[in-house]
């Protein structure tokens, strides 16, 4: 029988474990980052096909791309079918593609599966659809985890939220595009086991006798909520699953939305139809680097000519056209994540012609999320109820996944269950190494 | 752009987390440190366009931009112009210029066409070669378009573009037909360096015959070139400069004594004031000084012919500002009379020049010399006088 891991292929962060059954070792595969254990979800493609993941990818990113040359080129696209009266119509269409682009970088791939209307993508000569992407990930994975364990792998079983989408055929072809792109990535045997369901294995490793277990797995994509029995000799028992597409990303994008903007000329060129729509486009990592083509640039130059907020309109300028909405994206969730061990923190991004400086504190953090937060807490709930079990019955809640460290969110848990319940489970590792055990279940254990 | 509004929002933190407030706090008194740092030099920015300091900054500025200007022009031929035909024509077979000069300021100088060059090949034989007791010629490969610096033991310079020497004879180069760079009385030519890429250089470095250097940066150098003298860059008499070398901050420069002594140091560890950097016996001298940038190797040539060559990372820094430098050769080739002709920086493409005692200037490829370890074809009778590499991508080296 050939070696199984578990992937916890997440949107942010992922992570291969192995178990023999008794022991689950998370694999250090980036040694990159600062935690090896932990790669980022982000592949870079360059421009001569040549693929990177993790940190690596992040460092050649901004080695390649930040403060580069630029030369736009018009290219034919394609053309334009139409009917007007009783004529029709041909047009071709042109687009303004930058020949200097060094490479693409993708980010929140594990989104791109369950969004509607995301096919793929063209990355310079070459058509990548979404599975493409991800086995290609996945591949790296792979590569780097039998380099580690010196010995090919044939089995995974890859984590899943409880629910990639709202709309089951939109979550069932999520489901099935992971399960493509994890064959074509060389894994011969695929199965599936719930991200909140992996967790509450690792934890059920720490138990000494039955509990009725939450898990709150909070990450960067989705919040996933799996009410279990664990640790019980009749054994487990899922009693209800929930959750909600909201998580870190959503946070970064409140915080960008609410505080962000104006550095870029927010409340200054309100007036400008077109000036706005470019700053309102900041809080869209997904946007942004679509603006870095000419005509925008011929906007902003006209603006800042005219004394429309120039310092700021420079700022969004610098932002598009040097590749640093990476950068700032960066800097913004990094002072979230300090927000969860202190009280204030300050984004900061000092380039070109970008000087930010934002004071931030955990109690603006928390009014800016606020609404997520009731939205939250009603899903809870409604968990709850689903499980057929009082609150008081839940014996343990077990937080993981980055956004769980949020303290709003553990208080709103102390609230609901009582301080001692809420237990602390490994914020980016305790789903990686619960699939390891679930796939040492099903799989060979490591010798 | 701080507002009421968050200075509320801070309070109300610290209300609720009295621990923020120390945080807060100290984020706010850092920023305030560096926004009082930027303010200071603001104004000490706004002191200086009031005055006019930045105004004469700038004006120092244009006219160095202007003498670089010119530069360019005399080595695109007087006319900028040009530049845009050159462009769209087909480019005429570059020239390479070979200079031999004696102390006493006559030059020779014999043209090449690039595409002419051969290796071994002979290419141009001095008729009258020099008399003994004094000074050996010294050669120098440059492009046909550079300027050059002639630079007197008094520290006088005198600046002419290289067309402006005549060529001669290839086969028959005599030293009485030479044009003559007059020296004043008791004046000694020291050296000719080419300068038309003094632009995109960050210093200039004077290394002298007993091993002193100083460095000037360009644009004092330029300076002291628009007023003739750059200074002797000697510490005392009979000694005297060898060579004036284009260097970048992150270059190494290296001198090579004729008895096999190699000392190197960091341009930017370089002294302003000429000091002793390279402590020589009394009859040692400095055949070769010279800049390694991004070339990988180094070639030193013997009087006898042997090529050694080196790469670049076998150079050692010395820790003390007087050294004796690395040996090149052993004691007992020293004994034997083995001298040190020429060094040069060179990577595999490069092209060199020799100044043989027959009076022969013969052409070699830097890749044969580094495959045979030697001047081919050197007759027993014949020692090397003096030896320089070029690189035919850049012009000389």
């Amino acid at each position: 029988m050939s070696l199984r891991v578990g992937i916890d292929f997440g949107t942010s962060n992922s992570g291969v474990a192995v178990s023999d059954g008794r022991q689950v070792r998370i694999l250090p595969l980036d040694e990159k980052n600062i935690t090896p254990e932990v790669v980022k979800t982000i592949l870079y493609i360059t421009r001569d096909d040549k693929t990177y993941i993790g940190q690596e990818a992040v460092e050649l990113y901004y080695r390649h791309n930040v403060n580069r040359r630029r030369r736009f080129v018009k290219k034919w696209v394609g053309e334009l079918d139409y009917t007007g009266g009783d004529m029709f119509y041909v047009t071709d269409l042109y687009a303004f593609v930058d020949e200097l682009l060094p490479g693409r970088l993708m980010q929140f791939l594990k989104t791109a599966l369950r969004s509607e209307g995301i096919e793929g993508t063209q990355v310079f000569e070459r058509y990548y659809s979404v599975v493409e992407i991800v086995s290609i990930y996945l591949r790296h994975l792979k590569e780097r985890a039998e380099l580690v364990l010196g010995e090919p792998i044939g089995g995974v079983t890859l984590g899943r939220p409880v629910k990639f989408s709202l709309k089951p055929d939109v979550d069932h072809k999520a489901q099935e595009s992971l399960r493509q792109a994890a064959h074509m990535a060389g894994f011969e045997q695929v199965e599936f086991e719930m991200e909140p369901v992996a967790a509450a294995l690792y934890y059920e490793l720490s138990l000494t006798g039955p509990q009725n277990v939450m898990i709150f797995d909070f990450g960067g994509g989705t919040l996933d909520i799996t009410i279990m029995r664990l640790g019980d000799p009749r054994g487990r028992k899922v009693y209800a699953n929930g959750g909600i597409d909201i998580a870190g990303s959503d946070f970064d994008r409140a915080i960008i939305r609410k505080r962000m903007l104006k550095h870029f000329g927010k409340g200054q060129v309100d007036h400008n139809h077109e000036m706005i729509e470019l700053v309102n486009a900041v809080a869209d990592w997904q946007t942004l680097p679509e603006l870095s083509v000419p005509r925008a640039r011929v906007r902003l130059n006209q603006a800042i000519a005219a004394g429309e907020a120039p310092a700021r309109l420079r700022a969004l300028e610098a932002l598009i056209f040097n590749d640093l909405a990476f950068s700032f994206y960066r800097a913004v969730e990094e002072s979230k994540i300090q927000l969860s061990s202190q009280g204030a923190s300050v984004v900061r991004l000092e380039e070109k012609d970008i000087n930010i400086w934002e004071l931030y504190t955990r109690a603006q953090f928390e009014n800016d999320i606020r609404e997520y937060r009731d939205r939250i807490e009603k899903v809870l709930l409604q968990t709850v109820d689903d499980s057929g079990l009082d609150l008081m019955e839940i014996d343990a809640v077990v937080k993981t996944g980055g956004s769980s460290s949020i303290p709003m969110f553990s208080e709103m848990l102390a609230g609901l269950f009582g301080r001692e319940k809420v237990k602390e489970s490994s914020a980016f590792s305790s789903v990686t190494a619960g699939l390891g055990v679930r796939a040492a279940e099903g799989g060979r254990p490591v010798s | 752009m701080i507002n009421q509004d968050q200075i509320e929002e801070w309070i109300r933190e610290v209300e609720e987390r009295p621990s923020s407030g120390t945080l807060i706090v100290r984020f706010v008194a850092n920023r305030l440190r560096d926004l009082t740092q930027r303010n200071e030099e603001l104004l000490a920015e706004n002191i200086a366009l009031r005055t006019n300091k930045r105004v004469e900054e700038y004006e120092s500025r244009v006219a160095n931009l202007e003498y670089q200007l010119d530069m360019l022009k005399r080595q695109v031929g007087g006319n900028l112009s040009g530049l845009a035909n050159a462009l769209i024509t087909p480019a005429a077979e570059e020239r390479l210029s070979v200079l031999a000069y004696l102390p006493m300021g006559r030059v020779l100088r014999v043209e090449l066409g690039v595409n002419s060059l051969a290796g071994g090949q002979r290419v141009a034989q001095l008729i009258s070669p020099v008399a003994a007791g004094e000074r050996p010629p010294r050669l120098l490969v440059t492009n046909s378009q550079e300027e050059l610096v002639f630079l007197f033991d008094s520290g006088r310079t005198v600046t002419m573009p290289v067309s402006a020497i005549p060529v001669g004879m290839e086969e028959n180069l005599v030293w009485k037909n030479a044009y003559w760079v007059e020296p004043r009385a008791g004046e000694e030519l020291a050296t000719v360096a080419p300068m038309g890429r003094l632009a995109l250089a960050d210093a200039i470095v004077q290394a002298s015959r007993r091993g002193c250097l100083k460095r000037m940066l360009k644009s004092s150098f330029e300076n002291h070139l628009a007023k003739s003298y750059i200074g002797a860059g000697i510490l005392q008499k009979p000694d005297l400069n060898c060579a004036l070398v284009l260097t970048n901050k992150e270059d190494v420069m290296v001198m090579a004594s004729r008895e096999g002594f190699v000392l190197s140091m960091a341009v930017s560890r370089l002294p302003f004031t000429t000091e002793e950097a390279l402590r020589l016996s009394v009859t040692d001298y400095i055949a070769s000084a010279f800049g390694v940038g991004r070339k990988p190797g180094l070639l030193f040539v013997t009087n006898n012919g042997k090529a050694v060559v080196r790469e670049s990372s076998w150079l050692e820094q010395p820790a003390s500002s007087k050294s004796r430098g690395q040996a090149l050769f052993s004691p007992a080739r020293r004994e034997a009379g083995t001298r040190l002709a020429g060094a040069a920086a060179v990577d595999e493409q490069d092209w060199s020049m020799a100044l043989l005692s027959s009076g022969a200037i013969c052409c070699y490829r830097v890749a044969d010399l580094t495959a045979a370890g030697a001047l081919p074809d050197l007759s027993a009778q014949d020692e090397v006088i003096d030896f320089c590499a070029f690189s035919l991508k850049k012009e000389a080296a």
